[in-house]
């Protein structure tokens, strides 16, 4: 029995600010269990399952696998550095924080706050704009300059921790649950059940924009696709109608930038195997990769959402139940041969 | 594992920092300490209030008492209300800038044992664009430990509960630099165990008072009253004290820097001290070659404030380790200046061996 929690602690371990997705060896953990595996330009990765039979359609599932960062723009004296955001990081999150600065080597760093005596009177009001905010290294000017270069990226540091009600926090959950969970699926479909080839793609640059699954996609053709995400969690201080409440399985999304057909089998397919499911309207669009694959690229697209709080933050939080609810429906409509049906066939 | 006693300096001050001891709670750390302390020529007392007194005879050549301090708490958090979602509210122990909070993990000393959970406000995506530029309100913070009703909470830890903050020892910078929760003041206290260590069984002329404090974050009351049992001559408090010697801080904005020795106040909020130790401490380091800094702001304040208007009041100086980021999960300090403070105090204690350079600092 795989564990699942191991594998995506395992996935938030790699560094993958968006545009440096690969960053080290394409081996993730289940690469064994598939039938082929790729990587393009884009710096996305793909992972085939083949049913068996020649011309089969393909479903894709897309997970994005980048996160939010920052990068360096600027190496001062005494080994700060000024950096620019990559995504939207949590800003209120940064002062104080520890990060990791991806140069030449891992370096740990801190991102500075400003001490109280240097604030004007109602400036400890307001959080320093990205061009104020220092990153400490500790290094000095030349070692500085010799391990970091201008547009290396920055991450949170990468740790985890348990919480109650198999609840847990760590850097990067966005999106690497969900893209833990797409692989996990589709490598536990016996090979004798697939009704179609799947490719699990672990999309690049979601946090800016969306680009690496509209190249992802393109690429591939597929006859459907499903999109896995994190989605806000609910809480009594969030007012919006888009979030899901945690612990109480993933959400799925109708909006008219989606297809209807493949959102209602995916909701039919949950009723049917008494799986949790809570339905969301976001409209006119979701503002995940489902949006760039269907619009752009006109390939019927659904989407799946893990609750996930604190997102954007070095403890992004989601639970393990929900993470299990989602794998066993991802599960299940990887073994449906109607969910390729299509809205207009 | 090495056992406690074995540790000493920045291995010493590692262990001291991983316990989570917020003001009022400091047992832990008492604990720890005692152990270090272990089999030394020295009487150890702990008082009403928590505080831990190490007394080592002098010769008896003088009547002098010299009182060093650190204190033994840390910032931290405390529950004061549970949400109906199992949320927790909570208050902060000692002076923490709401500015650090957002997105930090903590962990609580609960009813079975440690309980972890995150510091969270309303993702930054449904703000609006004014509200994204500004810390989250204290009010608005809630630490999730991942509960589901009162309950739920109820169940690891209640009202009343404290934490700290949750964060990794760490050294960086080529090793230069020490990152983590709590320096602020455990690197004063690790100074303190190393010197009393490293005295061994030398003979020094004065009585000599370690005093490991309580409450110092929330004003100084535990060295008010190891100072009252004490009534020393001379008191030093040792301690960590916030530097922002950043990139585009100028001049004495910047208090000190992280390298330059201990920083040595002449005054700040609570304290205006003595000139006389201020020079004599300063003339030390600079006739032995030891790297020391005045302090360079009248900012802050120590338990200096409650022990120099002790009695009939006490010639008082602080020596502090240049401190960044002061009073979160991640104080930076510079491992060298840990050794120059630990190399100066020596000086000192030797230089106060001497009955002229007693009298003279004394004045």
């Amino acid at each position: 029995m795989l564990d699942l929690k191991k594998q995506i602690l395992s996935l938030c371990d790699y560094m993958s600010v968006s545009g440096r997705e690969i960053s080290g060896d394409n081996d993730v953990f289940l690469y064994g269990r598939f039938d082929r595996t790729e990587c393009d330009h884009m710096g996305n990765r793909f992972f085939y399952r083949f049913c068996g039979c020649e011309h089969a359609p393909l479903l894709l599932v897309d997970a994005h696998f980048d996160e939010v960062g920052l990068l360096v723009s600027e190496i001062l004296e005494d080994g700060f550095l000024r950096v620019l955001p990559v995504g939207s990081p949590d800003m209120r999150a940064l002062p104080a924080a520890p990060l990791t600065v991806w140069g030449r080597e891992p370096l740990f760093a801190v991102a500075a706050s400003t001490p109280p005596h240097l604030r004007g009177k109602n400036a400890g009001d307001l959080l320093p704009e990205f061009g104020e905010l220092l990153i400490d290294t500790g290094l000095s000017t030349d070692r500085a300059r010799a391990l970091i270069r201008v547009g290396d990226r920055v991450s949170f540091r990468k740790r985890s921790g348990e919480m109650k009600n198999n609840k847990f926090y760590a850097c990067g959950l966005d999106n690497k649950a969900t893209a833990a969970i797409a692989l996990f699926a589709a490598a536990s479909v016996p090979k004798d059940a697939l009704p179609f080839d799947v490719c699990v793609l672990l999309s690049a640059g979601e946090e800016i924009g969306g680009r690496g699954a509209c190249a992802g996609a393109a690429g591939l053709s597929p006859v459907a696709a499903i999109v896995l995400d994190s989605g806000f969690a609910a809480a009594p201080d969030i007012s919006s109608t888009r979030c899901i409440r945690m612990g109480e399985g993933p959400g799925i999304s109708y909006s008219a930038a989606l297809d209807r057909y493949l959102t209602r089998r995916i909701i039919d397919i949950a009723e049917k195997n008494r799986l949790p499911l809570q339905v969301i309207a976001e409209n006119p669009v979701t503002g995940t990769n489902a949006d760039s694959i269907q619009f752009n690229r006109g390939v019927p697209a659904a989407l799946l959402s893990l609750p996930l709080s604190n997102m954007h933050t070095p403890v992004e939080v989601v639970s393990l139940e929900d993470a299990y609810a989602m794998t066993s429906l991802l599960t299940a409509l990887l073994q449906d041969p109607a969910i390729l049906g299509g809205e207009t066939k | 594992m090495k056992k406690r006693q074995e540790l000493f300096d920045i291995e010493l001050l590692h262990m001291l920092c991983d316990i989570d001891a917020p003001s009022g709670a400091e047992a832990p750390v008492r604990e720890a300490i005692t152990e270090v302390l272990a089999g030394l020529p020295i009487t150890l007392t702990t008082d009403a209030v928590g505080n831990l007194i190490a007394h080592r005879s002098g010769s008896g050549r003088s009547d002098c008492r010299l009182f060093l301090s650190a204190h033994m708490d840390e910032v931290g958090f405390m529950v004061t209300g549970i949400d109906e979602d199992g949320r927790l509210r909570f208050d902060n122990i000692g002076g923490i800038d709401t500015s650090v909070l957002s997105g930090r993990a903590v962990r609580f000393i609960g009813k079975r044992g440690l309980a972890g959970g995150v510091i969270s406000a309303p993702p930054v995506h449904l703000r609006s664009p004014e509200e994204r530029k500004k810390p989250t309100r204290q009010s608005d913070l809630r630490i999730d430990i991942g509960a589901l009703s009162v309950e739920d909470a109820e169940d690891l830890l209640s009202v009343g509960t404290i934490g700290t903050f949750c964060s990794e020892f760490t050294e960086f910078g080529d090793g230069r630099l020490l990152c983590g929760k709590a320096i602020d003041d455990r690197i004063g206290c690790a100074v303190l165990c190393d010197l009393l260590r490293l005295l061994g069984d030398e003979s020094l002329d004065f009585e000599l008072y370690c005093a490991f404090t309580t409450r110092e974050e929330i004003g100084c009351s535990g060295a008010f009253s190891a100072a009252a049992r004490v009534a020393p001559d001379i008191a030093l408090v040792l301690e960590s004290t916030a530097v922002a010697d950043l990139a585009d801080v100028p001049g004495a904005s910047r208090v000190g820097t992280l390298g330059g020795g201990p920083a040595v106040s002449f005054a700040d909020r609570g304290t205006i001290y003595s000139k006389k130790l201020f020079d004599f401490i300063l003339g030390i380091a600079e006739k032995n070659g030891i790297p020391a800094q005045p302090k360079r702001f009248a900012s802050g304040g120590n338990d200096a404030a409650c022990i120099h208007t002790g009695g009939c009041g006490v010639t008082t100086a602080a020596l502090s380790i240049p401190t960044r980021y002061l009073h979160s999960a991640s104080c930076v300090a510079a491992r060298e200046d840990y050794f120059s403070m630990r190399e100066l105090l020596m000086h000192i204690l030797r230089g106060m061996s001497d009955p002229e350079c007693l009298s003279e600092a004394k004045k």
